[in-house]
């Protein structure tokens, strides 16, 4: 789901810079205030485990590969505003060091792994574990949808039929990312609860 | 904090033993450039799009699709810098630019990091990156309250 740079047009790079840039000023203004050093350990921990677990992919029917996002799951353990900026650091180590997404198209990537998911985390999170399960899938089905729509506007692909696809394939990763969210989720609150210390809106 | 080194610790054993399943590409260069790409499982990217532009010129020069074990070959006019564009339609693909000489073949061939190598540098340069803030929070905190 990491769109490259030269896969989007300038239109549509402007408006999801605009969008991500704008979200992550405003995340980060808001953590800035309730902030605590012992907070960045974990931070940096959960930076490095969404970068790591965004560059494994697994095949899916079609000739493609998926990964997971990790989204929800630390939303669950930090809260949203921290969420995005977590989000966004990954991508952006990603792109830098490695090419893997855009600099371009890096609004487009937090838009999409980063911003979609934490709204259904908000809407959700009032049914906890079953928020989790539910959000995290379809944080996952609805960025795929979004991302192909990018590159559907960006004539990068060229018909419908794309997106439907790019849907299709995400919908495994969707139930393993549901799963993963479940489990890890569960162990924690049962093992170490005081670590979750989710933010308010 | 235990609970954090516990974390990192099974981040970084994981990470050794996922399937990698990213992209892989190498170029090099006979009678013609040849492009090939893969998943990191050494799956073809079959039937993935390419097009390949001139140095300096916004025309595709050649626009084509990978044929089933993802290769892709072309044979440059001119030298100078060449634009060659993967895409497999799925959001998943790569741009890169390779340098052409006077005898029309490839500078130096091209390829990509493993993933291994990249989780490995990538994961020590945020744990590095984010050891430095949490020192400098530290401290500046520590000075707040001597003053």
């Amino acid at each position: 789901m990491h769109i490259p740079d030269g896969f989007l047009n300038i239109e549509t790079v402007v408006v999801t810079n605009t969008i991500s840039i704008s979200t992550l000023g405003y995340s980060a203004h808001k953590i800035k205030k309730v902030i605590s050093p012992e907070r960045i350990p974990l931070m940096g921990i959960l930076t490095a485990f969404i970068f790591t677990i965004q560059l494994i992919s697994f095949p899916v029917a079609g000739g493609t590969s998926v990964h997971l996002i990790g989204t929800i799951l630390v939303f669950y353990l930090t809260g949203p505003f921290s969420t995005i900026i977590i989000i966004s650091s990954a991508l952006l180590f990603q792109a830098l060091l490695f090419q893997h997404g855009g600099i371009l198209t890096f609004g487009a990537n937090i838009f999409n792994m980063g911003i979609i998911p934490v709204l259904w985390g908000i809407l959700l999170r009032r049914w906890k574990l079953t928020g989790a399960v539910l959000s995290a899938f379809l944080g996952s089905i609805t960025g795929a949808f979004f991302c192909g729509l990018e590159l559907y506007i960006s004539k990068t692909i060229s018909n419908f039929s794309g997106i439907y696809m790019m849907i299709l394939a995400h919908i495994p990763e969707g139930i393993i990312e549901s799963f993963f969210t479940f489990i890890v989720i569960k162990l924690i609150y049962k093992i170490k609860p005081e670590i979750c210390k989710i933010e308010k809106v | 904090m235990q609970f954090i080194i516990l974390l990192e610790i099974a981040i970084l054993l994981t990470s050794g033993f996922l399937y990698g399943h990213g992209i892989n590409y190498r170029i090099t260069s006979g009678k013609g450039v040849v492009i090939e790409a893969s998943y990191d499982d050494g799956e073809p990217m079959a039937y993935s799009e390419v097009k390949i532009y001139p140095p300096d010129e916004e025309e595709i020069f050649q626009q084509g699709i990978m044929d089933r074990n993802g290769k892709f070959i072309f044979f440059p006019d001119t030298r100078g810098e060449w634009k060659i564009i993967v895409n497999d339609g799925m959001g998943h693909g790569f741009i890169k630019k390779i340098k052409i000489t006077e005898k029309y073949q490839l500078k130096e061939k091209a390829y990509s990091i493993p993933v291994y190598q990249k989780i490995i540098s990538g994961v020590g340069i945020i744990g590095l990156i984010f050891t430095i803030i949490y020192i400098l929070l530290t401290r500046k905190k520590g000075e707040n309250a001597h003053s």
